[in-house]
């Protein structure tokens, strides 16, 4: 497919769904690649399988905080400058950029990179959704080497990192990430298109953007049903929102009390970036690896958790994570104990099945 | 079994159990446990208080306590205690959680041990003497402290009840069976008895052994309290009763002090006497008691005037008391008699708490300013003079009662006497009715004053040049000479006359 002006708003509504309250707003990005668009013309979205098998293909994406990069904005040419430094040290040019991860201004930005460098963007993405730290991406699953990493400011600064494994590396680009001012571009995970089609998440910009233009046509909880699977935890009003800093990361719970079908019930939402765990009256309802979105009551749109206010009418939804999430590795990488939650991960639609 | 409300009380526990949120406080408890891992409730018995080991309790927070809520609520847990320092305050969906379940949660100071909370819930849990034996531990820890910062009876009343976790009165006798009751003696006269329900059996002799201790610390605070509140009273009485004993001329330091003490010594006052005849025949041989009587009788004098209001102050000694009554403002002579009718009061008061006492008493005129104050003494003197010559007791003798009042009124009945005031007042009359008026209340003065401007001065808050240019031009427009004892006299009855 070819991704035009037309469809940029569809890609920018699946992305917030699939980024599951983190991945930051994509209003930025979505401005960003529609200019990128009206200059170099649409891109072309091409499945791995068209990509030659030897054809290196480049994951990018934005690391930081979401916040900051609203104010400190990429000035467009990041994505040329760290191309260039992969071509010089594979010594050969780069076929395609890919969606590091699929959430907010993360599943755009590479839209308006790979606009400006004239290059197809890669039907596929590192998350099936968005995750806080570059180790959480399913190459690390097939034991990919994530480096070299390379992170670029919009200044022109350009670092390389050659770490040993992909902790290595979250542990080497955060602080430098901080020293560009809490916010940069970079790509991670460099490989052939033949490695990358059995370990990337494939097809999600084209099922993020169907899924976008679906939401806009019918109703926004039928369609995500039948889409993605995904099951109604609340519908309510936000009357509570606590954050608070840990680790570095921004954490934080905010509280939802049902209305209509789900007057008298609370729901607790706990999140850093993503939302990682949802509890219905004390009780887990959802958690990572599972995607939980909060879409706004009245447009249907996502609500990223930075954007979560006191007042806010949403309704809370949960639907299945890519099935390499669940395995054993990826529970391991990713599941509610790698957050620090003393609980065992549930499969989504098991507890929706055994509540109904 | 006990309320969680009730837990709260448990003496070894104040100050370090506090409610988190104001629910479900009324909740039975009926047995304790302990929750060392947030994992592993368990079962807990119906109705216990979960106390959550402190290093546990710092895991639940979040959504562990939520989850921690929810699976207590459903096993009927009736309160969860968590071992922490000061919390922020619960999340909503902490106190919602508990509000469903109708479960109360707690905060437990980690500087309480553990083994200590358990045993005090336990204990008070299980009932009977021994939980009545804690409480009384620190019902006594309670009364020391009481008696070393003077807290007020009331204070300590109110105190023990909670402590002892039962209803404690200070008042009078109970009107219901089966209480027990201990009477308070205040400078060894009977007052209010302190009582508390009775249950019967060894229990109640532990209350009966608590109350008379209470009682002791209650009759010891009194007694200092009373003592506190007598300084500055004697300090004042001191004065005054110097006030009135020295010469004028040696009292200007003393006016100055009875100022700065608040004594409204410049204002308008009347003097009530109290002899208190027969106090040493109260308690024949008996030194001690009959001071001791003599003080009850000062203060229940000085207490009940004070009752009927207005501005009160005491001088006097021994078994005579001087009892003042003082106004800012200028008042008129009518208030005499509310004065007397306040000192009947008094005397009814002192025959009420000292049976067979003998009260003689007078009460002076209504004057202004220090000699006022003087004059109103001497006159309260003359009543009680005449109270005694006619035979008249445990009633107040007005001055005017005396027969002067009597005796001009008499005289100014008569034709004669009254063409002899107008006419030797007219040129006074002649200035017209508030300047003849005034003209005649500064020769008052002057005469009553003994022909002294400075005195007289100071009786009408003028100053002392004032007063003689006001006097040389009464007396120019009088004709008289106030150094002739006839025409003085005749001026003196003039002016008394036309205040009647």
């Amino acid at each position: 497919m070819t991704l035009g002006e037309p469809d940029l708003e569809a890609l920018a509504r699946g992305c917030a769904v699939f980024g599951g309250g983190g991945g930051g707003d994509p209003t930025l990005g979505y401005v960003m690649a529609r200019e990128a668009i009206r200059r170099g013309g649409p891109v072309a979205v091409v499945d791995l399988d068209d990509l030659p098998d030897d054809g290196l293909v480049l994951p990018v994406a934005m690391v930081g905080a979401p916040t900051v990069i609203e104010e400190k904005i990429p000035n467009g040419s990041e994505g040329g400058r760290i191309q260039a430094v992969y071509e010089r040290h594979f010594g050969r040019p780069v076929v395609a950029l890919a969606v590091a991860e699929l959430g907010g201004i993360e599943g755009m930005l590479p839209v308006a990179w790979a606009a400006h460098a004239g290059l197809p963007l890669a039907d596929c993405d590192l998350m099936g959704r968005a995750f806080p730290e570059i180790h959480m991406c399913t190459p690390n699953l097939h034991g990919l080497p994530i480096g070299p990493v390379v992170v670029a400011d919009e200044r022109g600064n350009v670092a390389t990192f050659t770490a040993v494994d992909a902790v290595w590396a979250e542990r080497l680009v955060r602080p430098t990430c901080a020293a560009m001012g809490n916010c940069a571009s970079l790509a991670i995970y460099p490989m052939t298109a033949a490695r990358a089609r059995a370990a990337v998440v494939r097809g999600s910009v084209t099922r993020a953007v169907r899924l976008g233009r679906l939401l806009a046509a019918g109703d926004p909880l039928a369609v995500l049903e039948a889409e993605v699977g995904a099951v109604r935890l609340i519908e309510g009003k936000v009357t509570d929102v606590e954050r608070w800093t840990t680790q570095g990361f921004a954490r934080g719970s905010a509280v939802v009390e049902g209305f209509g079908p789900d007057a008298g019930r609370l729901l607790r939402l706990e999140f850093q970036n993503e939302n990682l765990l949802a509890l219905l009256d004390g009780e887990p309802v959802a958690s990572v690896p599972d995607v939980i979105t909060v879409l706004d009551h009245h447009g249907a749109g996502a609500v990223v958790s930075e954007r979560l206010r006191y007042g806010q009418r949403v309704t809370v939804i949960a639907f299945p994570c890519h099935p390499a999430w669940r395995t054993a590795p990826g529970l391991q990488l990713v599941g509610p104990r790698a957050w620090g939650y003393d609980l065992d991960y549930v499969p989504v639609e098991r507890i929706h099945a055994a509540r109904a | 079994m006990a309320t969680v409300a009730e837990l709260l009380t448990i003496p070894r526990l104040a100050g370090a159990v506090e409610p988190l949120a104001p629910v479900a406080l009324d909740r039975r408890v009926e047995s304790v446990a302990v929750l060392e891992d947030l994992h592993a409730l368990g079962t807990p018995p119906p109705d216990s208080l979960v106390i959550v080991a402190e290093a546990a309790s710092r895991e639940a927070v979040g959504y562990r306590l939520d989850v921690l809520l929810r699976q207590a609520s459903s096993r009927e847990v009736a309160a969860l205690a968590l071992v922490r320092e000061p919390l922020p305050r619960p999340s909503r969906t902490a106190v919602e959680l508990a509000q469903r379940g109708h479960l109360a949660l707690l905060r437990l100071s980690p500087r309480l041990g553990l083994a200590e909370a358990v045993i005090a819930v336990q204990q008070e849990l299980a009932g009977g003497v021994s939980r009545l034996l804690e409480r009384a531990r620190a019902c006594l820890d309670l009364i020391d402290e009481a008696e070393r910062l003077r807290l007020s009876p009331a204070t300590l009343v109110e105190r023990a009840a909670e402590a002892l976790g039962a209803e404690v009165r200070l008042g009078p006798p109970p009107g219901e069976r089966g209480w027990l009751s201990v009477p308070v003696l205040i400078d060894g006269e009977p007052g209010p008895r302190l009582s508390t329900p009775g249950e019967g059996g060894d229990a109640d002799t532990v209350r009966r052994l608590l109350l008379h201790r209470l009682v002791a610390a209650i009759e010891r605070l009194e007694s200092a309290r009373q003592r506190a509140a007598e300084v500055p009273v004697q300090t004042r009485a001191e004065l005054l009763t110097e006030l009135l004993v020295r010469e004028p001329q040696a009292s200007r330091d003393l006016v100055r002090r009875a100022r700065q003490l608040g004594i409204p010594i410049d204002g308008w006052h009347v003097v009530v006497r109290l002899e208190l005849e027969n106090l040493a025949e109260l308690r024949p041989g008996d030194e001690v008691g009959a001071f001791n009587l003599a003080q009850l009788a000062v203060r229940v004098a000085t207490e009940s005037a004070r009752a009927t209001g207005g501005t009160w102050n005491r001088a006097g000694t021994g078994s005579t008391l001087l009892l003042v009554r003082s106004w800012q403002a200028e008042v008129g002579p009518e208030l005499q008699a509310e004065v007397a009718r306040a000192a009947d009061l008094v005397i009814g008061r002192l025959r009420a708490r000292i049976p067979r006492l003998v009260v003689r008493c007078g009460v002076g005129g209504v004057h202004v300013g220090s000699t006022g104050l003087r004059t109103s003494a001497m006159e309260a003197r003359a009543a009680l003079t005449a109270a005694l010559t006619t035979g008249r007791r445990n009633l107040a003798v007005r001055f005017d009662s005396t027969g002067l009042r009597r005796v001009l009124l008499q005289w100014y009945a008569l034709d004669e006497a009254r063409d002899s005031v107008a006419r030797l007042l007219e040129p006074l009359d002649r200035l017209g009715e508030r300047r003849g008026r005034e003209a005649i209340r500064t020769l008052r003065a002057y005469l009553d004053a003994h022909l002294s401007a400075g005195r007289a001065a100071e009786t009408l808050g003028l100053h002392r040049n004032t007063v003689a240019y006001r006097i040389q031009r009464i007396l120019e427009l009088l004709g008289v000479d106030p150094e002739d004892p006839e025409q003085c006299l005749m001026l003196q009855l003039a002016c008394r006359a036309r205040e009647l």
